[in-house]
C-alpha cells in the first residue's frame, strides 16, 4: 500500500482513544521543556486531528512514539533536526508514521522514507474585506531573529501594513528559554516594543495579554502574520489555527497550486492540512548530521540552538524559505 | 415602584447571554418605565462601584433585581451587606436563573445564606428549570417562570428575508432544515446529521431536502464528566459524520457564524427547525424561540426547558422528542424524531399566525407584563435551601465539576478488543 492510502486509512479509521492528545495525562521529556512549552503557550497549545498534532518531546523517546500509528510532529527545525539526529534511521520493525512539516522536508535522512510523509497547514477562502485589520504575533525572543534582526524585520512589517487599515501587533512579552545569559541580555523583547513604537508610532497597538486578546476576540476581517518565519523551535503554530477558524487570511498565503498527489483534511471552513509523499531528492541531512558526528556533539533541542555550525548549516539550507 | 438592574455591563462571551439581557432590560424598561429603573454594574471581576450602591440605598428602591448569568449574586451581596446593612436587609432580591446556576452550587449556597429570612424570589425561564430550581431551594412559591425575552423586531415572519437566503445557497423549492445555535457535542450535531441520513435512505423526507447548520463550534464535551474536546475537534467528528452520508454529504450546508441580523433570513427560509440538544444546562433555547417567533415549525427534544416550547392544542408546531437519563449522553427516541420527520406537514401550517402565537408567549411586551406580575407578587421570607443542595455542594467542593461522574470506571481499551477479539468469536 502506498504511503498516503496508509495515511488515509490510520486517519480515516483512528479512534479518538488511539490519539496521544486525547489522553489528558501526557508528560513531557524533561522539566525544561515544560519551561519552554508553556513560555510558548498558546502557540504551542494542543489542537485536534487525527493524525495526532504534538512535539517530539512530548514523548518519552522512539517507542512511546511508537505506540501511536501516526503523529504530526509540530516541531520546527530544532525538534526535526533533533529527532533525525538521534534516529538517522528507523528501527528495523518500527511501523508508525510520522509527519514532518514540508518546510524541514530537507532534514529526513533517505533511510525514513517508508516511514514519513509530509505536512502543510494552509488557508483557504479569500476573504475581500480581510485589509480592515492586521495583526502581527510573535514573541520577542531571540529565535525569531536568527534570520533577520529585529530592527530590519519590523521595517518590513511596517511597508506591509500601510495597505491595511488598523494595525495589531499582538507581542506578549517572553524570555526565551533557549538562549544564553548574555543573548538575553539583548533583551529582545524590548527590542521589539523600542521598534514597533519607532515603527509604528507612540499611537501603535501594541498588545501583550495574548490570552484576554484570544478571549475577547472579535475580528471578524483580519489578515494575520507570524514574526516567527524561522520556525526553529515551533512551526505548526496554534495561533494560526486559531486565526483561521476566525476566518482570518494568513498574508502570503496565495500558493502556486502544484498537481502533486496529496491529502486534504479540512480543519475549520477556513483551513485544511495538505499531506504530500516525502521527496527524499534534496536531502540536506548529511550536512548536519557528518559535522554533528566529527565534532562528537551531543544532541537535545536546547545544545543545538547553541551549536555554531548548527546555525551556520540553518541559514544556508533554510535562510531563503 | 423603583428597581435596580444588576448586570455586568462588559458583554458577556456567550452571545445569547448578551441577547437574552438586552431584550430582559428592554421587558423590564417597558414595564416600569425607563425613569424608575437604575442600571448597576456588577462587572464580570465581581466589583461593584460604591457610587452604584449609594444610588440603591434610598427605600424608593424596592427591588434589586439580578439580570445576569454571570458572576452570581454573592459578592454583590457581601459588598452591599458591608456598605450599609439595615438598607441591604429591606430589599426584595428577585434573581433570573441561567443554565449554568448547578456549575457554580457552591457559591448559590453562599447566596443562600446572605439571603437568609429576607425578601426574595427566583425566576427560571421554563417549567422545567423551576422543578429543577425547587431541588435547591426549600419554597416553590418563591420561584417563579418567565421566558427569556425575544424581540419581535429581530425576528417575525419576513418571507422575502427567507427568499433571500435561500438564493444565497442556492435552493429553489427543496424543503430545508435548518439548525441554529451553538455546534456542541451535547447539541448531538452528529446525531442529527446521522438521522438526517436515514431518512434520506428511507425516504421519510424527499430525497433533495437540505439540511443547513449555522453557527460556531464550540469546544464543550461533557463537562460534569471532565470529558472536553480540543480545538478543532468537534469540526472533525462532523465533516466525518458529513462525509459518511455518501452521495447525500453535499445536501447538508454547514454556514459557519452568521450575524445576528442575518439569522432573520435564514430562519424564515427553513421549513423546519430541528435541534436534538441534550445539553446538560438546556434551561431554556433561545434558538427555538427565535425559530418560533419566525413562524418556522420545529422538532426537538422534550430535554430541560425545551418542553416549554409546545404550546397546547398547537402541537403541529412544535412536536417533542422524548428523552431518557443513560450513562452519559441522554438517550434520544430517534424512532420518535424519525416518525415526526415524516409526518410533519409544514405547508399546512399557517406561518403566518404561529408567528403570531409564538410572539404572544415570547415577546418582549408578554415577557414584560409577566415580570410585572412576579415583581409585584407577594413576598415570602427566604429560608435557604435544601439538604439536597448542602450535599451536592460538599460534593463540588471536593471533586468540582466532576461532582456528578461516577468514581469507579473500570474499562478495557482499543488494544484489549484488538488482541482478545478472537476469544470471543
Amino acid at each position: 500500500m502506498c504511503m498516503l492510502n496508509k495515511i488515509k486509512e490510520i486517519i480515516e479509521t483512528n479512534s479518538s482513544e488511539e490519539i496521544l492528545y486525547k489522553k489528558w495525562d501526557t508528560h513531557h521529556r524533561d522539566e525544561y521543556f515544560s519551561k519552554i512549552y508553556w513560555s510558548y503557550f498558546p502557540i504551542t497549545k494542543k489542537y485536534f486531528f487525527e493524525a495526532n498534532p504534538s512535539f517530539f518531546y512530548e514523548y518519552k523517546g522512539l517507542f512511546d512514539l511508537g505506540r501511536y500509528p501516526i503523529t504530526l510532529l509540530r516541531d520546527g527545525f530544532l525538534g526535526i533536526l533533533d529527532f533525525f539526529l538521534l534516529h538517522p534511521q528507523p528501527p528495523k520493525d518500527y511501523v508508525s508514521i510520522i509527519l514532518i512539516p514540508k518546510k524541514f522536508e530537507k532534514l529526513i535522512p533517505k533511510q525514513w522514507a517508508n516511514q514519513v510523509a509530509v505536512y502543510e497547514v494552509i488557508g483557504i477562502n479569500v476573504n475581500e474585506k480581510a485589509k480592515e485589520n492586521l495583526i502581527f504575533h510573535g514573541l520577542g525572543v531571540e529565535e525569531n531573529f536568527w534570520n533577520e534582526s529585529v530592527e530590519s524585520k519590523l521595517i518590513k512589517l511596517k511597508e506591509i501594513s500601510d495597505e491595511y487599515q488598523n494595525v495589531i501587533c499582538l507581542f506578549p512579552q517572553r524570555e526565551s528559554m533557549f538562549s544564553t545569559r548574555e543573548e538575553n541580555e539583548k533583551n529582545y523583547a524590548l527590542q521589539l516594543i523600542k521598534n514597533t513604537y519607532k515603527n509604528f508610532g507612540f499611537e501603535a497597538n501594541l498588545i501583550m495579554d495574548i490570552n484576554k486578546f484570544i478571549e475577547d476576540f472579535k475580528f471578524k476581517n483580519f489578515t494575520f502574520k507570524s514574526l516567527d518565519g524561522d520556525n526553529l523551535f515551533v512551526c505548526d503554530n496554534y495561533l494560526d489555527h486559531f486565526f483561521f477558524q476566525q476566518n482570518g487570511v494568513r498574508l502570503n498565503e496565495s500558493r502556486i497550486e502544484n498537481k502533486e498527489e496529496k491529502l486534504t483534511y479540512k480543519l475549520s471552513l477556513n483551513h485544511q492540512i495538505e499531506i504530500t509523499k516525502y521527496n527524499s531528492e534534496e536531502s540536506v541531512f548529511s550536512d548536519f548530521f557528518v559535522n554533528h558526528k566529527i565534532l562528537k556533539r551531543t544532541t537535545s533541542i536546547y545544545e543545538l540552538f547553541k551549536y555554531p555550525e548548527v546555525k551556520e548549516n540553518y541559514l544556508k539550507h533554510f535562510s531563503k524559505l | 415602584m423603583k428597581i435596580a438592574l444588576v448586570y455586568s455591563f462588559e458583554e458577556s462571551s456567550w452571545f445569547s447571554c448578551t441577547i437574552i439581557l438586552r431584550n430582559l432590560i428592554k421587558a423590564y424598561e417597558l414595564e416600569l418605565g425607563e425613569k424608575n429603573i437604575i442600571h448597576v454594574n456588577y462587572s464580570r471581576q465581581r466589583a461593584v462601584n460604591t457610587e452604584d450602591l449609594k444610588k440603591i440605598i434610598p427605600d424608593e428602591v424596592e427591588k434589586i433585581i439580578f439580570i445576569d448569568h454571570k458572576p452570581t449574586p454573592i459578592d454583590f451581596l457581601i459588598q452591599f451587606k458591608k456598605y450599609n446593612e439595615i438598607s441591604f436587609t429591606k430589599k426584595e432580591y428577585i434573581i433570573h436563573i441561567f443554565g449554568d446556576y448547578p456549575l457554580y452550587l457552591v457559591e448559590w449556597r453562599s447566596v443562600n445564606e446572605y439571603l437568609e429570612d429576607l425578601s426574595v424570589k427566583y425566576i427560571c425561564a421554563s417549567k422545567k428549570q423551576k422543578k429543577f430550581i425547587e431541588k435547591f431551594v426549600k419554597q416553590e412559591e418563591i420561584v417563579f417562570v418567565s421566558p427569556f425575552p425575544v424581540d419581535k423586531k429581530d425576528f417575525y415572519r419576513n418571507e422575502k428575508a427567507g427568499e433571500l437566503v435561500r438564493r444565497q445557497l442556492n435552493i429553489k423549492k427543496e424543503r430545508l432544515i435548518l439548525y441554529t445555535g451553538r455546534l456542541s457535542y451535547q447539541k448531538r450535531i452528529t446525531d442529527l446529521i446521522e438521522q438526517f441520513g436515514i431518512a434520506l435512505n428511507k425516504k421519510t423526507i424527499p430525497e433533495d431536502t437540505k439540511l443547513v447548520l449555522v453557527g460556531n463550534i464550540d469546544q464543550l464535551g461533557i463537562f460534569y464528566l471532565g470529558y472536553e474536546k480540543l480545538p478543532g475537534e468537534y469540526f472533525r467528528e462532523i465533516s466525518k459524520s458529513i462525509n459518511s452520508l455518501g452521495k447525500f454529504s453535499n445536501q447538508v450546508i454547514y454556514v459557519g457564524e452568521v450575524e445576528n441580523k442575518e439569522l432573520l433570513g435564514y430562519l424564515n427560509a427553513a421549513d423546519l427547525y430541528v435541534s436534538l440538544s441534550t445539553y446538560h444546562d438546556e434551561d431554556y433555547g433561545m434558538s427555538v424561540a427565535e425559530a418560533l417567533s419566525c413562524g418556522t415549525p420545529a422538532i426537538i427534544t422534550n430535554w430541560a426547558g425545551y418542553q416549554s416550547f409546545q404550546i397546547k392544542e398547537k402541537e403541529n408546531y412544535c412536536g417533542l422528542v422524548p428523552v431518557k437519563l443513560s450513562k452519559s449522553l441522554p438517550d434520544i427516541d430517534l424512532n420518535c424524531f424519525q416518525n415526526l420527520l415524516e409526518s410533519i406537514n409544514t405547508k399546512k401550517i399557517n406561518r403566518e399566525e404561529m408567528s403570531l402565537n409564538y410572539q404572544g408567549h415570547l415577546s418582549i411586551d408578554y415577557c414584560a407584563q409577566n415580570l410585572g406580575r412576579i415583581a409585584r407578587a407577594p413576598s415570602f421570607k427566604y429560608e435557604g435551601g435544601t439538604e439536597l443542595m448542602v450535599s451536592l455542594t460538599n460534593e463540588q467542593f471536593l471533586r468540582g465539576s466532576e461532582m456528578f461522574k461516577k468514581q469507579s470506571l473500570m474499562e478495557f481499551n482499543t488494544k484489549y478488543y484488538k488482541v482478545y477479539d478472537v476469544y470471543a468469536e
